[in-house]
């Protein structure tokens, strides 16, 4: 059994809890919150004996904590991450990685160093679909990949971020102080620790919630490693609540033989079928890999190129089809002639779950000591070109991101 | 064309052009085409379904197109290699210009100075500098100009104008447009006749104010597929979807415009993009709250050929292609709550408080959400098209100004172009579009 300790007991943090105790792989041993309600809370769902603290430092001391979650707002991602791959721990930490550039190479050398298991909370890395999707595209089944468009629409509170405040957020139940860590010191407003994503000190926003999953599952599905330049655009449209990160932000990053279009929008009024996809875009079909399955649509290419002879002289659009159909013969209607237009699709087993085959993964890693591919390095390849978004954002250019050096510029 | 005309239009000369130019109502336009291609034989057929034309002229570099020209419209035309012999004539009241884009600019200043109405088809012009010359000119002119991006006159699109006004989607946030195309001649690979020899065709000509070259007839018709003639997939392309845009929610123009995108398909020498992608920013404007504008345009989608705008707004998405959807979600009627990582004791405190603020609502009938998808429909056969040269025509005729006129066709092409600098140049660029002026960002 492994020996598990959550540090940050929100939404995500404890729904890993819960998909590890599932695998019957795990058992949780240690609880850090900076909010006292969600210690208790703790005690109330993994049981009494479970060790609580509003300091992640004595979770990380412990001997009976082998691998721990980080599921902290983001500021906090790295600097507890490492100190818990420093402590011997290994680490399965929340998307994005990072919250800062700087955090990269050093989250990338402490995994290193330490040669503890590292792997990041983006589940698409475990979907099947986006296992299906990459078969696919290395089966060519589209042809030359060109562009492939990602997008994830939402239009509720919950969605945009509008968690919900205790009653009893006060200073005696929260150590604020702990909460803003490396952020700008100010004054305590829960609002901030409970809805952190909206604010920049603290979360990475759209970018770092949302596109980075989008980001895992084209690295995933294309074996990319990252794009060359950035460049986003977006509002806060809609959600004006004091937030400082925009609620509606599109991107477009140029990979080497394609490029990637990305769209997250809190405010989108009305469903689309599918409100969270990819969509591959390749020379001879389209494929949309979503959370229920990939579909791809295919029409062959034309057989000739047809022409436009119109605005030539009668005599010269002749000439100009007896030279036409020497190349192209014209082909006799027939039932072999039909060109089969496809669609197809592939759906994952009724009871795939990603999310939980991600934590399933880790703790074999855990187990095993070999590896999930969703490491450091593979973590900082999304994570990096998800702040160079908010960096395009903030200074309103486009972003040079070295994908080998993974240095932004 | 009446013997008063021709006496008006040699007035006009002496007087303010606004106060004398007069078609008589019962007397038909006689107009030229100047560019018989595709678009400039198109252009001709509308214009005589108008019914309130007549053409008398032709001009093209190609002997062929002339030739065909007066196969189809009638041996009485007067065709000419020469677009200044057409606008010399006294009995032309309009021109349409459907040449390459590099000539667009040159060819409707003369014609403008010449005393005619003008019917450009877009991009207006190839160069931002152009258009704002042309501006001028057409002020001064107090001639008539309207650019040929047709969707100004779309019943389609008056509709999706008026539904979005109306509140349809609630408060716009975001516009997305696209062209997808998937075959050789979409991808602009335009016939070649066979027997364009120099001598069929006035190459220097063709090649007017672009650098010099040696014949080499596929630059001539496939002209888009070259900077130095065309405008890519920006001026053919999404320069109708900036038209179609701004008619429908009254913006004139982005304040910030970024592209991206590559030639990855169609490599037959050409030197424009065949998968071009641009990020627009729309400053609020009169009603308009800010919105971000997305255009797509990709010749290489295996998956088939379509094209439509979504506008997206808090309360519902407009699409519009052949038609107008209407797809509603009115919002929440609460905002929901996340409390499972509060213990019980918070949580039910929590629900006590969320409770008096949003009651439990009793499911009654009177309390279902209408889901809303209401789509409208053109007639069968519309051409917005025949509407553009309808509305341009009744303009020549009765002097009031159309809506696409030279400063809505250059707020329309300034992104445009400027989205081609963007890819080429790697940068981003700011906009102004009551200047026109450009810069590029860092």
């Amino acid at each position: 059994m492994i020996r598990l300790a959550l540090i940050g007991a929100g939404g995500m943090g404890s729904g890993d809890v819960d998909d590890a105790l599932k695998s019957g792989q795990a058992q949780l041993t240690a609880v850090a919150d900076i909010y006292q309600g969600r210690l208790d809370r703790a005690k109330e769902r993994w049981g009494s004996n479970v060790f609580t603290s509003r300091d992640y430092r004595e979770v990380l001391a412990r001997r009976d904590v082998d691998a721990v979650i980080v599921a902290t707002p983001d500021h906090w991602h790295a600097p507890i991450a490492i100190a818990a791959l420093r402590a011997g721990k290994d680490v399965y930490v929340e998307k994005p990685m990072v919250h800062k550039f700087a955090e990269g190479p050093q989250m990338i050398a402490a995994q290193q160093e330490t040669g503890r298991i590292l792997q990041v909370g983006s589940q698409y890395a475990s979907s099947l679909v986006f296992a299906k999707a990459g078969d696919l595209l290395k089966q060519k089944a589209l042809g030359e990949v060109n562009l492939v468009e990602a997008w994830l629409d939402r239009n509720t509170a919950l969605g945009a971020w509008q968690y919900s405040l205790p009653p009893d957020a006060n200073e005696a139940n929260i150590d604020w102080e702990t909460f803003l860590g490396n952020a700008p010191k100010r004054p305590f407003e829960p609002v901030r620790l409970f809805r952190w994503r909206n604010y920049k000190d603290y979360g990475t926003g759209v970018s770092g919630d949302l596109f980075v999953h989008l980001l895992t599952g084209l690295h995933f599905a294309t074996g990319s490693t990252g794009p060359s330049r950035i460049y986003a655009t977006g509002g806060v449209r809609f959600w004006k609540d004091g937030r400082d990160a925009p609620d509606v932000v599109l991107a477009m990053m140029d990979y080497p033989t394609f490029t990637f279009v990305l769209r997250v929008n809190l405010a989108s009024g009305a469903a689309p079928p599918e409100r969270f996809g990819l969509k591959f875009v390749g020379s001879e079909g389209t494929m949309e890999a979503t959370m229920s399955g990939v579909t791809i649509d295919r029409t062959p290419r034309e057989a000739e190129p047809g022409y436009t002879i119109n605005t030539f002289t009668e005599r010269t659009q002749a000439q100009f089809l007896t030279e036409y159909r020497k190349k192209y013969p014209q082909p006799k209607p027939s039932a072999d002639a039909m060109r089969p237009l496809r669609q197809e699709r592939y759906t994952p087993p009724r009871e795939h779950n990603a999310h939980f085959d991600h934590m399933k993964n880790f703790l074999t890693a855990v187990e095993t000591r070999k590896p999930f591919f969703e490491d450091a390095l593979f973590g900082y390849r999304t994570a990096g070109p998800s702040l160079a978004v908010n960096l395009s954002l903030e200074e309103q250019r486009p972003v040079m991101w070295d994908a080998a050096k993974l240095v932004a510029s | 064309m009446s013997i008063s005309r021709r006496h008006l239009l040699q007035a006009a000369a002496l007087t303010p052009a606004v106060a004398l130019a007069q078609v008589s109502p019962n007397a038909k336009i006689s107009f030229a085409t100047i560019g018989n291609g595709g678009m400039g034989t198109g252009d001709t057929e509308s214009a005589l379904r108008t019914g309130l034309t007549e053409m008398v002229a032709a001009s093209d570099v190609y002997q062929g197109r002339l030739d065909r020209a007066k196969e189809r419209f009638g041996n009485h035309l007067f065709t000419t290699r020469d677009y200044r012999e057409v606008l010399a004539r006294k009995d032309i009241d309009a021109v349409i210009i459907a040449t390459p884009d590099h000539w667009h600019a040159r060819i409707a200043t003369e014609a403008l100075a010449a005393g005619k109405d003008v019917y450009v088809e877009k991009p207006m012009v190839q160069k931002v500098e152009d258009g704002v010359k042309l501006v001028d000119a057409a002020k001064a002119s107090g001639r008539i100009l309207q650019v040929g991006s047709q969707r100004v006159s779309s019943i389609v699109y008056a509709k999706a104008k008026e539904l979005i006004e109306n509140g349809a989607i609630g408060e716009l946030n975001l516009v997305e447009a696209w062209w997808d195309r998937n075959s050789a001649i979409g991808a602009w690979q335009y016939s070649i006749p066979p027997d364009a020899t120099p001598a069929n065709i006035d190459w220097d000509t063709f090649l007017g104010s672009a650098p010099k070259r040696p014949f080499e007839p596929i630059r001539l018709f496939r002209w888009r597929n070259y900077q130095d003639y065309g405008t890519g997939v920006a001026g053919d392309l999404f320069v109708h979807l900036f038209s179609g845009m701004h008619f429908i929610t009254g913006a004139v123009g982005p304040n910030r415009v970024y592209a991206t995108g590559g030639l990855r398909y169609w490599k037959d020498g050409r030197d424009v993009p065949d998968v071009m992608m641009g990020l627009y920013d729309y400053p609020s404007r009169g009603k308009m709250p800010a919105f971000n504008l997305a255009l797509r345009v990709n010749f290489v989608n295996g998956a088939g050929e379509t094209s439509g705008f979504r506008f997206v707004g808090s309360e519902g998405i407009l699409t519009v292609d052949g038609g107008v959807t209407v797809n509603r979600q009115p919002r929440e009627s609460e905002p929901g709550y996340t409390i499972g990582t509060f213990t019980k004791r918070t949580q039910d405190q929590f629900l006590d408080e969320y409770r008096k603020k949003y009651p439990a609502q009793k499911p009654t009938m009177d309390a279902m959400r209408p889901l809303g998808q209401e789509t409208f429909r053109p007639e069968r056969g519309y051409s917005d098209h025949l509407d553009h040269h309808r509305n341009f025509f009744s303009a020549v005729r009765s002097r009031k100004p159309v809506v696409e006129d030279a400063r809505f066709g250059l707020q329309a092409a300034g992104p445009a172009l400027l989205s081609n600098r963007s890819v080429f140049e790697k940068k981003a660029f700011t906009w102004d579009p009551e200047t026109f002026t450009a810069r590029a960002i860092g």
